[in-house]
Parts: C-alpha cells; structure tokens; sequence
C-alpha cells in the first residue's frame, strides 16, 4: 500500500469515504466492506493492529452507540458503527501509509489552495520540535516537583507552559520568516522527490472507484 | 469533542464543508507572506496544546483552546484551525475527513466569536481586563462549539437527541477549566510577549 502513488490513494480515499458517509441504509454498508477490508489487509499485513488508535478514534462512537443503545435506535447505533470504521480503516490504509509531508505534496497536486497548504507545509514542518519543546519544559517542571492534581497551581503550571509555547513560537516565526525572505521564498516550497503514476496506480484507483461507483448503483 | 466520521447525514457534511470554504476563503485573505509563519506556528502550538489533559477531580479533560486561537488568531483561526484537525485526523484518525468541515466549522466559528469579544479587552492589557478575556474566549469558544455540535446532532434525528445532551453538558467542565487556563495564559503573554496579544 506504501508504494501507491498519494494522489491515487487520496482520490480513491475521498470517493469511497464520501460514498460510505453518504450511504442510508445498513445493507449497502456492508456491501462496502470486503473492498475495505481488503485494502486493510494490504495495509496491516505482517504488521501489529493498532487497536489503541481506533479506542481513541472511536470514543466519541462510543458515546453515540451508547446513547442510541440504551434511548435511541439499535438501527441507527449499528449503522453509525459501521460506517464510521469502515471509513476509519480506509483511512488508516489509505492515507495513514504516506507521511504527512507527501499527503500535503499530493494535495497541492489536487488542486488544494497553495495558501492553505504554505500553512500546512510550515506547521508540519514545525511540529516536532515545538512538541520536543513543550515536553522538555514539562519534564523540567516534574522535576522541580511539579505534581498535577486538580488545583489552581497545576492549571497555571499548564497554562504558562503553554503560553510559553506561544511566545517561543511567536519568537521562532520571526526568525522563520527572514530565513524565508533571505532565501528568496516566493510562494512555493520547492520538493526534490516528486510522484510518478505507474500502470499499478491507474488500475488501483479503477478498481476502488470501479468498486465504489457499483454498490452506490446498486 | 469531534464529530466523527458516518454520524452525520451527507447534507449536514455538504454544508459544513461549504461554510468552511467560506471561512477559509475569509482567513486566508487575511493571511500574506509576513504573516504565514506565525499563523502556521501557533497552529502547530495549538495542535501540541491540545493534546493537554489537564486533571479535573478523578478524571482529566483535554483543552479545545479555539477561543484562545481566535483570540490571537482573529479569522485566521480558520485555516489554523483546518490545519490542525486535519493533522488531528491523518495522524490519529481523531475527526475524520469528511467530517472535518463540519469540525473545523463548530471550533473555528467559536474562535472568531471570542475574537470579536476579546479584542477591546486585550488591548486595555489591566491585570482583570485580561482574566476577563480569558473567561470569555473560553465561554464563547467552548459554548460556540459544544452549541453547534448538539444543534449538527440534534438536527440528524429525534433519536440523537439524548447524544446531543450528553455531548452539550460534557462541554461544561472543559469550559470551566478553560477558562482559569486561559486567564493565566493571557496574564503570562502581557508579561512576556505583549505583541501576540495586539493581534
């Protein structure tokens, strides 16, 4: 799954998840799911299931399938479950098997606004080590004795950690910015590795589609 | 909280997604080359914020910050925010794709409401002017949000309707939280950074 070209798996991502969440009735959902977990198959193959990322995807489900459990329908609880993991493991599949950095490449080749995605490009990029950041200066609090308990102390600590983090941004992004000047940024950051479709990728994306555009007629 | 993925019916998704544009199309006017690492930075700020939980009582809650975010951010939040839950949604699948219109809609709407009742406030930079700001951005991002989630849920079908309760009274908590972080927050960048607050 990880050597489909991004712009076939995003493509054939959005047509499927769309004809999933636009799908009413619990019949033709499951006619949905040997494609899905196909593609699944192909993704977690000689891999571990990562059952924690969908516990925690899945918590506000949670919520749903136990509130039309016990006061709504069981129709509608089991409708909802099925089309929300469908999606999400057409998700996991599909677009979680290309790093962050070349969905984003991808999307700029589909069209996204190059303005949304600058933001996106630089946000990423920046990600990490604002992470590191702000675990480091979390780290150097619970070593000086910080505790969190529900007090008006641990919400401060918090809060200044986090405000820290907002003025090291706001410091770093000045810096970013004459870096950007300096270097002759004008609009586009340039790639060095760019995509190329193979014989594969065009039959992928007619299968899945081909797949998707047969059980919505049915 | 996020709505995720196959709850809401296609109309509700279409709208949310067309509303966003617009927003998007609004924040993004807003957003010129000086400007787009701040913008950007913040936006990944946030997102590591929001991973926060903070402990209330026997359990702990995690921070939605939206009200921060406009409050800094003005209509910018919106692609900030976009950014953010679809870095939220590729990398842990929280929300979803094609409900992260609707996501960035609920949070981003919230944002520009405190936007607009923080900004006098933050200027006046008094020790009770910026703890107000503080309770603001949280009570107008948090009740913004958690209002249109149960309104998108309660529009989806009368059995939704105990879903959209529980999910508006799950706010509170965060909201009360939010709002003393937010004033320590606000009472810190007066201190240290006094520019991001001029917005």
């Amino acid at each position: 799954m990880r050597g489909i070209d991004p712009r076939f798996k995003i493509v054939s991502f959005l047509f499927l998840a769309w004809s999933i969440a636009l799908t009413e009735s619990i019949g033709k959902v499951l006619l949905y799911l040997p494609l899905v977990l196909a593609t699944s198959f192909l993704f977690f193959r000689g891999r571990r299931f990562p059952f924690k990322v969908f516990l925690f995807a899945d918590s506000f489900i949670l919520l749903v399938l136990l509130t039309q459990l016990f006061l709504g329908s069981k129709e509608v609880a089991l409708l909802v479950f099925l089309r929300s993991n469908e999606i999400l493991l057409l998700s996991v599949s599909l677009l979680s098997s290309s790093s962050l950095f070349e969905v984003l490449h991808a999307l700029h080749h589909l069209k996204v606004p190059n303005s949304l995605l600058q933001v996106a490009f630089l946000s990423y990029r920046y990600l990490n080590e604002l992470s590191r950041k702000f675990e480091l200066t979390l780290k150097s609090a619970k070593c000086r004795g910080f505790t969190p308990t529900t007090s008006k102390i641990t919400y401060k600590t918090y809060a200044h950690l986090v405000a820290n983090l907002l003025a090291y941004s706001s410091f770093k992004s000045e810096k970013v910015y004459k870096a950007m000047l300096c270097r002759g940024f004008n609009g586009y950051f340039p790639v060095f590795r760019h995509f190329k479709a193979t014989t594969f990728d065009y039959l992928f994306l007619v299968i899945t589609v081909g797949y998707g555009v047969l059980v919505w007629s049915l | 909280m996020h709505i995720s993925e196959g709850v809401l019916p296609g109309y509700q998704l279409l709208i949310g997604w067309g509303l966003t544009g617009i927003g998007l199309f609004i924040g993004l006017r807003k957003v010129n080359q000086g400007n787009l690492p701040l913008v950007a930075l913040l936006s990944s700020a946030f997102f590591v914020a929001s991973l926060v939980h903070l402990p209330i009582g026997i359990t702990s809650v995690h921070l939605l910050l939206n009200g921060l975010v406009g409050s800094l951010l003005g209509w910018a939040a919106f692609p900030a925010l976009f950014v953010a839950l679809l870095f939220q949604a590729l990398l842990f699948q929280f929300g979803g794709i094609t409900v992260l219109g609707v996501n960035t809609f609920n949070m981003a709407t919230g944002a520009v409401v405190a936007y607009y009742l923080t900004r006098p406030l933050l200027r006046k930079k008094t020790k009770w002017s910026l703890i107000a700001a503080g309770v603001l951005a949280a009570v107008a991002g948090v009740f913004t949000a958690a209002t249109l989630l149960s309104v998108e849920l309660f529009l989806t079908g009368s059995s939704f309707r105990s879903t959209a309760e529980l999910a508006f009274l799950a706010h509170i908590p965060v909201a009360a939280v939010e709002a003393v972080f937010n004033s320590f927050v606000f009472l810190y960048l007066a201190k240290n950074s006094p520019k991001l607050l001029e917005g």
